[in-house]
C-alpha cells in the first residue's frame, strides 16, 4: 500500500550497492528534521556537528561498535535532494553495510528507502527535473498492482511466480478473516474455522519458502563465503595460499598451527567471495582452540561453497552427511608416491563431489584432476572439457589449471544458485523477513488468543501492511469479491 | 393548494427521511418531511430487523449522536441476540428482530410529536429552483426549502417484478415516484440501474414449527439506546426458527429459469451478490442444495413470517411450489408473494461528505437512493444529511465523521468516492480500524462530533457521565495493584486469573489472554465495592484488553492520515499537462479536496499521485 509512503520518517539507503564488497561504502540517510534523532548511533556529539564538515567517529548498533566511520551533514536545502542528509562513509563489506543498515532500521528510527526515493525527493524538492530522475518508475509502480504485471516482470519468472502465489494466498488469507467476522451465519461457523486454519497453512508455507530463500542467499550470495574445511595438516592453509597467490596463513608442519579461521577476499569471474582457512576439525582441550572451532561450525554452516581438503595418506573418517553438503573434494599430495592406488581406495567415499587432484608440496603443480562419481553439486561443468578423466598418467605443469578449475566449480555454483534464487534485492528480503516475523507472531497469537479474531485480525492488518510492498495494495472490494464469488453468501 | 416555506425540506419517510428530519428539527429550524399517503413512515419492506456485523456499529453512532434508529429498534425489538458472540469483544455486534408495526408506530409518534416538524402526506410531482430556494410541487401542497433532502429509496422509476408480472411501483402496494430526471432536470442517475429483492411473506398459522430449530431471544443482549437500563425489552420476546432448502427445492427453481426475471432478461439492474435471491443461489451454486432459511415472525400481532433467505421474483405459484418443499412449510400459505424491484441511483461520486451535492449546493442525498442497501446504512446517510442541511442553513461548518472512527464515516467516504457497480453494504471488512469502532465503545468515539453540533439534551448528560466515569475507572485499573502476599494468590487461584509472581496491576490482569476481560473486571469491582455504570465497566475493559493493538494500529493510521488529509487543489490538477486526460476528467467528476480521496478515486494513475505526492511530500 502507500503506507510507505505515509511513512514519513526517514529513509536510509546504501548508494554504493549491496551486491558485492568494495574499499568504502557510502550509507544515506535523507528527511529528518534533527540529528539528535541519531545520537545513540555516534561516539561522537552531534549537538557540535557543523554541515558539509567530515568528521570521525564510531558507529554503534545496539550500544556496540560496529564500525569507525566518517560522517558529513548536509543541511536542506542546500543537500542534493534539498533534504537534511546525512552521509555515512563505512567499510565497504557487504556484511558490514548490512549489520549498519539493520542497525537502523530495526531501531525504528529510520526505514528502508525505496528504489528511486531520494531521486524522488530531489524532483519534489526541485532540485532535479523529471528526466533527470532514474529509477522514478520504480518508485512510483514499486508498490501498485501495476508492479506485479511491470515491475515485476524484470524478475526472474519464477519469483515473479511466487510473488503471484503469495498474494494468491493472502487474499484468501484475508477473505477468511472476512468470513469468519461478516459471514459466519451465512458459511457456517465451522467451515469458517476450517477454512481460517487451511487458508493460514497455505499462506505460512508459501512465505516460509520465501523466507528460506531470503536466508540462504540473501546473504550467501551477497557476501558469499568459500570455505577450506579438512583435517589438521591436510594442506587447507597451502590452498588457501595457492588460491590467494599469497601468503597470509602461517604455514607450518605442526598441527593445529591455524587455530582461528583466516579470511581474504577473492575475485573470482567477478565475484567477490571470502575465502575462510578453517581450524583443523579435531578434539582438543585447548581453550582458545575450542572457541574456534565453535565459530569454524557456524561459518561452515552458512558458508556458500564448502571445499574439502583430503590427504589420501591419511585415515579417513567423514560422516555421510558432512560429505553430502560438501561441493568440492581437493585431493592433495598428488605427487607423492602411491597417490594413485591411496586415492582408488578412498575415492568411493567421495564420490558425491566434484574433485580436485593437487599437489601443493614445494613448487605447487597440479599432477591431475578428474571427476570423480556423478558430482550433483558440480553445477552445468561438462567434465571431460577441463578434468580429464582420472588416469594413471601423471599430470605436471604449474597449478594455475589446477586453481582454474577449482574457481570453476566455484562459479557454477554461484550461477546456478543465482540463477534459481534470485531474493537478492535487498528490499525484497527485507519485506520477506518482516512479513515472516509478522507471520510468526500470527501464529503464536492463533495459538493464543485463538477464538479472539479481532486479534487475529489485528495480526493479519499488519501482514497486509508489510506484504503491499512486495506486491501491491488488496482493496477490501477485491476481497469481498473473492468471498462472493467462492462462498454463498445471503440468508 | 397549499402554500409554506421551510428552513429544510426532506422528501421521503423511510429511515433516512426519519433521521434527517429528527436532527434537523432539533436545530430550531422550520423543517418539513413529505411522504406519500400510501406509505406508512419508518416501515421496514425487507427483513423485519435492525443491527447485524457491522451494521449494529451504526446503529450505535446514530444513538450517540442524537439519532432515532437505536431508541426506535428498542421499542420494536422481539428478539435479541448478540452476533459473533464467540469470536472476542472486537467483532460482536447486536442485532435485534423488530415488530414492524410497532416500528412504525414508534417512528409516527415521535415524528408527528416533534417539536418544529411538519408531517406533510403528498407525492411530489416537480422539483425546480427559485433563485436561492427549491420549489417542490405536490398534488396539493407547494413548498419551498432553503436545503432539501432527497431520501427516496426504492421509488425513483421503481419498477416491480413478480414472474413475468411486473408494474410501476416503490415496492408492493406503493406507488412509485417519477423518475428523477423528470422530476428533477438537473441531477442525473447512474445509467445502471439497481435491484433488490424481498421473499415471499407466509402466513404463520400456516407453518408447523414443532420439528424446527429454535433461536431464542437472548437477556443479556443490551439495548440499542445507551439512555435505557441495557437489560430493558419493551414487548415480549419471541423465537425465530431455522430450517433449510434440499435437492426438491432447488430442483424446482432449476426447472423454472425462463420463469425468473433475473434469468430471462427482463430484470436489467444489478442486484447485490452478498444478498442473492434463491435463484441466484440455485445457478450460482448448482452444487449446493442445502441453504438456511430463517423463519423470522415479523410482529407479536401481524400474522406473517419472514422466511429469510428466499427472496425470490419467481412466479407466486412455482414460490408456493417450492416452499412446500421446506420441512415446516409443507403446507405453507403465502400471504404476500416475493418480489423484486429495480429503481434509479444517484451517483454519489458528484457528492461531498456532507452528502450534498456539489454543482448544486443545498440539495442532498441519503439511503437506498444514493445505492445502499439496509435500513441503518440508510438511516446513518440521513442522520449526516439531516444534520449538514441544518449546519449549512446556519452557516456553520459541515460535520464529517473519519473513517478511522465510525463505519458512518467508512460508508459516506466510500460513496463520495467510488461509483458503485452493485448495491453498497457495510461490511467490517471495510474499515482499517477494526479493533477500534466497536458497538461498546460508541459514545466515545461520537462524543466529539456530537459536542460539534452544539445541541444539548438527555444524551449529552449521558456523554458527560460515560467520558467523567470512564476515565475515572480507567486510572482505577491502571493504578490498582495486586502485590504477591497470600490473600492476592487464594484471589487469583480462586477465580482462575492465572499465576501471580509479580505485582501486577488490573489493567494488566485484563490483557490476560485465556480472560474475558468484561467478566473480570465486573467481579473485581463487585469485590472492592465499587459501582459504575455497567457500559461504561464494559468499555474500559475491552479498551485495556486492546490497547496495545490499538495503540499499534493508530500509529500506522495516523500516518497514513497525516498524509492523507494534506489538502490538494483539484481545479490546477484538473488543468495540469502533466496529468493524462483520464485522470483529469475523473479528478474533475469526484473533485477530491485531500490526498486520500485522490488516492481513492478509481482508475487514478499511481503516476498521477506520485506527481501529486511530490508537491505535498
Amino acid at each position: 500500500m502507500w503506507l510507505e509512503k505515509y511513512d514519513d520518517r526517514p529513509i536510509i539507503a546504501c548508494s554504493t550497492g549491496y551486491e558485492s564488497n568494495h574499499a568504502i561504502g557510502l550509507i544515506r540517510i535523507s528527511g529528518f528534521e534533527n540529528l539528535n534523532l541519531f545520537s545513540s548511533f555516534f561516539s561522537l556529539n552531534l549537538n557540535n556537528i557543523k554541515p558539509r564538515y567530515v568528521y570521525l567517529t564510531d558507529l554503534l548498533v545496539n550500544g556496540k561498535k560496529q564500525d569507525e566511520v566518517t560522517l558529513t551533514f548536509f543541511k536542506g536545502p542546500k543537500s542534493f535532494n534539498g533534504e537534511n542528509i546525512l552521509e555515512i562513509g563505512v567499510h565497504g563489506n557487504v556484511l558490514n553495510i548490512h549489520f549498519i543498515l539493520e542497525g537502523f532500521i530495526d531501531s525504528g528510527v529510520c526505514r528502508m528507502a525505496m528504489p528511486g526515493e531520494f531521486s524522488f525527493r530531489a524532483l519534489k524538492n526541485k532540485k532535479m527535473t523529471l528526466s533527470q530522475v532514474e529509477g522514478l518508475d520504480m518508485f512510483i509502480n514499486g508498490q501498485s498492482e501495476l508492479a506485479l504485471n511491470q515491475g515485476l516482470d524484470v524478475l526472474n519468472g519464477e519469483l515473479k511466480e511466487s510473488y503471484f502465489n503469495l498474494r494468491e494466498s493472502f487474499l484468501k488469507l484475508k477473505a477468511s478473516i472476512e468470513i469468519a467476522i461478516d459471514f459466519a451465519d451465512d458459511v457456517g461457523e465451522q467451515t469458517a474455522q476450517e477454512n481460517f486454519n487451511n487458508t493460514l497453512q497455505k499462506f505460512s508455507n508459501i512465505l516460509s519458502r520465501l523466507y528460506e530463500r531470503t536466508q540462504v542467499n540473501g546473504s550467501r550470495l551477497r557476501s558469499p563465503s568459500v570455505i577450506l574445511l579438512g583435517k589438521t595438516n591436510a594442506g587447507k592453509s597451502s590452498l588457501f595460499n595457492a588460491l590467494l597467490k599469497e601468503d597470509r596463513s602461517i604455514i607450518s608442519p605442526i598441527a593445529g598451527t591455524t587455530r582461528d579461521y583466516i579470511s581474504e577476499n577473492i575475485l573470482i569471474d567477478k565475484v567477490n567471495y571470502r575465502l575462510v582457512d578453517t581450524a583443523g576439525l579435531r578434539k582438543s582441550e585447548d581453550e582458545v582452540e575450542k572457541e574456534g572451532m565453535q565459530r569454524a561450525k557456524g561459518l561452515i554452516q552458512s558458508s556458500f561453497f564448502k571445499m574439502l581438503v583430503i590427504n589420501p595418506f591419511e585415515e579417513q573418517a567423514w560422516s555421510k552427511d558432512f560429505l553430502s553438503s560438501i561441493d568440492l573434494v581437493v585431493f592433495t599430495h598428488s605427487k607423492k608416491e602411491n597417490f594413485d592406488s591411496k586415492l582408488e581406495n578412498i575415492q568411493k567415499a567421495f564420490s558425491q563431489a566434484d574433485s580436485v587432484c593437487v599437489d601443493l608440496g614445494g613448487p605447487i603443480e597440479p599432477v591431475k584432476s578428474g571427476p570423480i562419481g556423478p558430482g550433483e553439486n558440480g553445477g552445468p561443468i561438462e567434465p571431460d572439457d577441463y578434468f580429464g578423466p582420472i588416469g594413471p598418467e601423471k599430470n605436471s605443469g604449474p597449478i594455475g589449471p589446477a586453481i582454474q578449475q577449482i574457481n570453476k566449480v566455484i562459479t557454477a555454483k554461484y550461477k546456478k544458485i543465482q540463477e534459481s534464487n534470485p531474493i537478492l534485492i535487498e528490499r525484497h528480503c527485507m519485506v520477506i523477513k518482516g512479513l515472516y516475523k509478522s507471520l510468526k507472531s500470527l501464529e503464536s497469537e492463533v495459538e493464543q488468543n485463538g477464538q479472539d479474531i479481532g486479534i487475529i485480525d489485528f495480526h493479519v492488518q499488519e501482514i497486509g501492511h508489510k506484504i503491499a510492498d512486495l506486491i501491491g495494495v488488496m482493496p477490501p472490494d477485491e476481497v469481498l469479491g473473492d468471498i462472493f464469488s467462492n462462498f454463498c453468501i445471503g440468508k | 393548494m397549499e402554500k409554506s416555506n421551510y428552513d429544510i425540506v426532506i422528501v421521503g419517510g423511510g429511515h433516512a427521511g426519519a433521521e434527517a428530519a429528527w436532527i434537523a428539527s432539533d436545530f430550531n429550524l422550520s423543517v418539513a418531511l413529505v411522504s406519500g399517503p400510501d406509505v406508512p413512515l419508518g416501515s421496514t419492506p425487507c427483513n423485519p430487523a435492525v443491527g447485524g456485523v457491522g451494521k449494529g456499529q451504526v446503529v450505535r453512532e446514530i444513538d450517540a449522536l442524537g439519532g432515532l434508529m437505536g431508541k426506535v429498534a428498542d421499542r420494536a425489538a422481539i428478539q435479541y441476540r448478540t452476533l459473533n458472540d464467540s469470536k472476542g469483544h472486537a467483532v460482536r455486534s447486536t442485532r435485534v428482530q423488530v415488530d414492524k408495526d410497532v416500528y412504525s408506530s414508534v417512528v409516527e409518534e415521535l415524528l408527528y410529536n416533534k417539536k418544529n416538524l411538519e408531517i406533510i402526506r403528498d407525492k411530489v410531482q416537480n422539483i425546480t429552483r427559485d433563485e436561492n430556494r427549491f420549489v417542490i410541487l405536490g398534488e396539493n401542497n407547494q413548498i419551498t426549502a432553503k436545503k432539501l433532502i432527497i431520501t427516496a429509496g426504492t421509488f425513483l422509476g421503481g419498477r416491480l417484478h413478480v414472474g413475468k408480472e411486473q408494474e410501476s411501483g416503490g415496492r408492493t402496494s406503493c406507488s412509485a415516484s417519477k423518475s428523477l430526471e423528470s422530476m428533477f432536470f438537473e441531477v442525473k442517475s447512474l445509467k445502471k440501474r439497481f435491484k433488490t429483492g424481498t421473499p415471499p411473506r407466509l402466513n404463520i398459522k400456516s407453518i408447523d414449527f414443532n420439528s424446527l430449530e429454535p433461536q431464542a431471544s437472548d437477556p443479556e443482549v443490551d439495548c440499542f439506546h445507551f439512555e435505557n437500563n441495557p437489560r430493558k425489552r419493551h414487548l415480549e420476546q419471541v423465537s425465530c426458527y431455522l430450517t433449510r432448502t434440499n435437492s426438491k427445492t432447488l430442483s424446482i427453481i432449476r426447472e423454472n429459469k425462463e420463469n425468473s426475471p433475473i434469468f430471462n432478461g427482463q430484470i436489467q439492474g444489478v442486484g447485490p451478490r452478498y444478498c442473492p435471491s434463491i435463484e441466484d443461489k440455485a445457478f450460482r451454486y448448482p452444487d449446493r442444495d442445502q441453504h438456511h432459511v430463517f423463519l423470522e415472525p415479523e410482529g407479536l400481532n401481524t400474522n406473517t413470517v419472514y422466511p429469510n433467505g428466499v427472496s425470490t421474483s419467481l412466479p407466486r405459484e412455482i414460490q408456493e411450489q417450492f416452499l412446500r418443499t421446506i420441512p415446516g412449510c409443507e403446507k405453507v400459505e403465502i400471504l404476500i408473494p416475493g418480489y423484486a424491484v429495480e429503481y434509479d441511483v444517484v451517483d454519489t461520486t458528484q457528492m461531498n461528505k456532507s452528502l450534498e451535492m456539489i454543482h448544486i449546493p443545498g440539495l442532498y442525498f441519503a439511503g437506498q437512493v444514493n445505492g445502499t442497501s439496509g435500513y441503518e446504512e440508510a438511516a446513518g446517510q440521513g442522520l449526516i444529511a439531516g444534520i449538514n442541511a441544518s449546519l449549512s442553513v446556519l452557516g456553520r461548518k459541515p460535520l464529517v465523521l473519519d473513517r478511522n472512527e465510525s463505519y458512518i464515516g467508512v460508508m459516506v467516504e466510500d460513496l463520495v468516492t467510488n461509483q458503485r457497480d452493485e448495491p453498497y453494504r457495510l461490511f467490517t471488512a471495510r474499515s482499517e480500524n477494526r479493533l477500534y469502532i466497536r458497538e461498546d465503545n460508541a459514545v466515545l468515539r461520537m462524543m466529539p462530533y456530537r459536542e460539534e453540533l452544539g445541541l444539548k439534551s438527555s444524551i449529552d448528560v449521558f456523554h458527560e457521565m460515560f467520558h467523567v466515569e470512564h476515565s475515572i475507572l480507567t486510572n482505577l485499573c491502571v493504578k490498582k495493584r495486586y502485590s504477591v502476599n497470600k490473600e492476592n494468590l487464594t484471589r487469583f487461584k480462586n477465580e482462575g486469573y492465572g499465576a501471580l509472581d509479580k505485582t501486577i496491576t488490573l489493567s494488566e490482569l485484563l490483557k490476560r489472554s485465556h480472560l474475558d476481560p468484561v467478566d473480570v473486571l465486573k467481579k473485581e469491582l463487585l469485590f472492592f465495592g465499587a459501582h459504575f455504570n455497567p457500559l461504561v465497566v464494559k468499555t474500559v475493559a475491552i479498551d485495556l484488553k486492546y490497547e496495545g493493538y490499538i495503540k499499534r494500529s493508530m500509529v500506522d493510521i495516523e500516518r497514513i492520515k497525516r498524509y492523507g488529509q494534506k489538502k490538494i487543489d483539484w481545479e490546477t490538477l484538473h488543468n495540469s499537462k502533466n496529468i493524462s486526460n483520464e485522470c483529469r476528467q475523473r479528478i474533475a467528476q469526484i473533485k477530491p479536496e485531500t490526498f486520500s480521496e485522490l488516492k481513492n478515486i478509481e482508475g487514478i494513475r499511481p503516476a498521477t499521485l506520485a506527481f501529486v505526492a511530490g508537491d505535498l511530500l
